[in-house]
């Protein structure tokens, strides 16, 4: 009983000390991690609008065409407008959800007709190295350029390019062995692109 | 100094680092954890498509086994033996916690191409292994070094496989430094700094970043070492 009691305390003053120590450190890194989220997100969104003098920004000059260029439009979804001298340049939304393995982060921007995709990004992904992953990389990114939101009844997918005679102007090629993450990214990617859709007419 | 009985039960500092220095080496090659041992092998596997990322995360084990050597070393005689494993985790998780925390808030690049991998060095069996095997029964001086001694011979695996991978699979090395070589004829592009450039025609395989390159590596690797190391035990 007295070895019992005595490993109990143990495990607790231990635990204690440690979970305070780790708590007033994460505290106190906590500002710092927010930023470098934030700067992620920023710096995709500049990316993925193209807006003129992303390239070789340092941070805070980042967070300065964040804060000149786009203009806010909050509701849901919040778009992004790109402006360059008063004229809407393209839009940006958010499209995020459940991937396979955890969550998705990612932008769609348009161009100023609110159909025609000017690029995608999926900033934050946790998917397998090297398969569902590589929806992070450029190259699997930049197929989306130029392509349609919706066309008809057609809404923007990735699909399995042997499985289609060609690749419609509202379809990209999935990652071969990545299915499934090419699956769930359809699933929130539709679900953007609706409510994004939908907001637009609204703001007509 | 006291007296003559108590210099034999507390050994000098010299006599400490003389036998952490014989654990050392024996963690890099002799017993190297890896190769010998075969312990920590899934994120030797997992994170060796591209040097760099060897090498932080290396620095990671490295930091982790010699901090939590050190700590569970000076707690041995108080720590209960009937819960010395959970306190062993409890030791490694606060270690890999902050720097994983670190990581996030410093180079937040790189904590994203690890993903959870540095988290996942809380499991990884070469780190619980020398605090069972060694911090628990040594004093902190000489466990500090078994520490070092076997996260450098972590080290030294995880860089050979990646320097493999990295050449066959990307045809660079220590591609996103300031360091990389690259082995490319032809224009690159602005977006990778490079240091030197050699124009050798040269088609690297896909394959060797997926994860089959990392099993063929390993596999070829750790058959190497075996067959040159000399006087094999058992």
């Amino acid at each position: 009983m007295n070895d019992k009691l005595r490993a109990l305390v143990f495990l607790a003053i231990l635990s204690l000390i440690v979970g305070n120590v780790l708590a007033g450190i994460s505290l106190g890194l906590q500002q710092r991690i927010e930023n470098n989220r934030k700067l992620l997100m920023v710096g995709s969104l500049l990316d993925v609008l193209q807006v003129d003098g992303r390239e070789n920004a340092s941070d805070a000059e980042l967070l300065d065409l964040f804060e000149e260029k786009l203009q806010l439009k909050e509701g849901s979804p919040r778009i992004y407008a790109y402006e360059e001298d008063g004229k809407v340049q393209a839009y940006a939304f958010d499209v995020s959800g459940r991937g396979l393995w955890d969550k998705v982060k990612g932008l769609v921007a348009v161009e100023e007709d609110g159909v025609t995709v000017r690029g995608v990004r999926f900033y934050e992904q946790n998917e397998t190295p090297g398969l569902g992953g590589e929806i992070g990389t450029l190259a699997f990114v930049r197929q989306f350029e130029g392509k349609r939101l919706q066309e008809e009844t057609d809404v923007l997918a990735i699909v399995k390019a042997g499985t289609v005679a060609d690749l419609s102007s509202t379809q990209v090629d999935g990652i071969t062995g990545a299915t499934m993450t090419g699956d769930a990214v359809n699933v929130f990617l539709a679900d953007g692109i609706e409510a994004f859709l939908a907001r637009m007419e609204e703001m007509k | 100094m006291n007296g003559q009985g108590s210099d034999k039960e507390k050994p000098t500092l010299k006599e400490d680092i003389r036998m952490g220095r014989k654990a050392m080496w024996a963690g890099i090659v002799m017993d190297n954890p890896v190769f010998c041992q075969l312990l920590g092998v899934c994120s030797a596997l997992a994170v060796t498509g591209k040097v760099v990322n060897a090498v932080v995360m290396s620095v990671a084990v490295i930091f982790v086994t010699a901090m939590s050597n050190v700590l569970v070393s000076t707690m041995r005689k108080a720590i209960p033996r009937s819960v010395r494993m959970i306190a062993e985790v409890v030791v490694i998780a606060f270690f890999v916690i902050l720097f994983d925390q670190l990581l996030k808030a410093f180079w937040f690049d790189m904590s994203r191409e690890l993903g959870p991998y540095v988290g996942l060095i809380i499991t990884n069996c070469i780190v619980m292994g020398r605090a069972e095997a060694f911090a628990l029964q040594n004093r902190p001086v000489p466990s500090l070094l078994d520490g070092i001694g076997n996260g450098l011979g972590y080290t030294a695996v995880l860089v050979a496989v990646a320097v493999v991978r990295e050449l066959t699979g990307s045809g660079t090395l220590l591609a996103g430094t300031p360091l990389a070589i690259v082995f490319k004829a032809g224009q690159l592009s602005s977006e990778t700094p490079c240091l030197l450039q050699i124009p050798i025609p040269f088609e690297p395989s896909q394959m060797m970043i997926l994860a089959p390159g990392a099993f063929f590596t390993m596999g070829i690797l750790i058959f190497i070492f075996r067959a040159i190391r000399p006087e094999e035990e058992i």
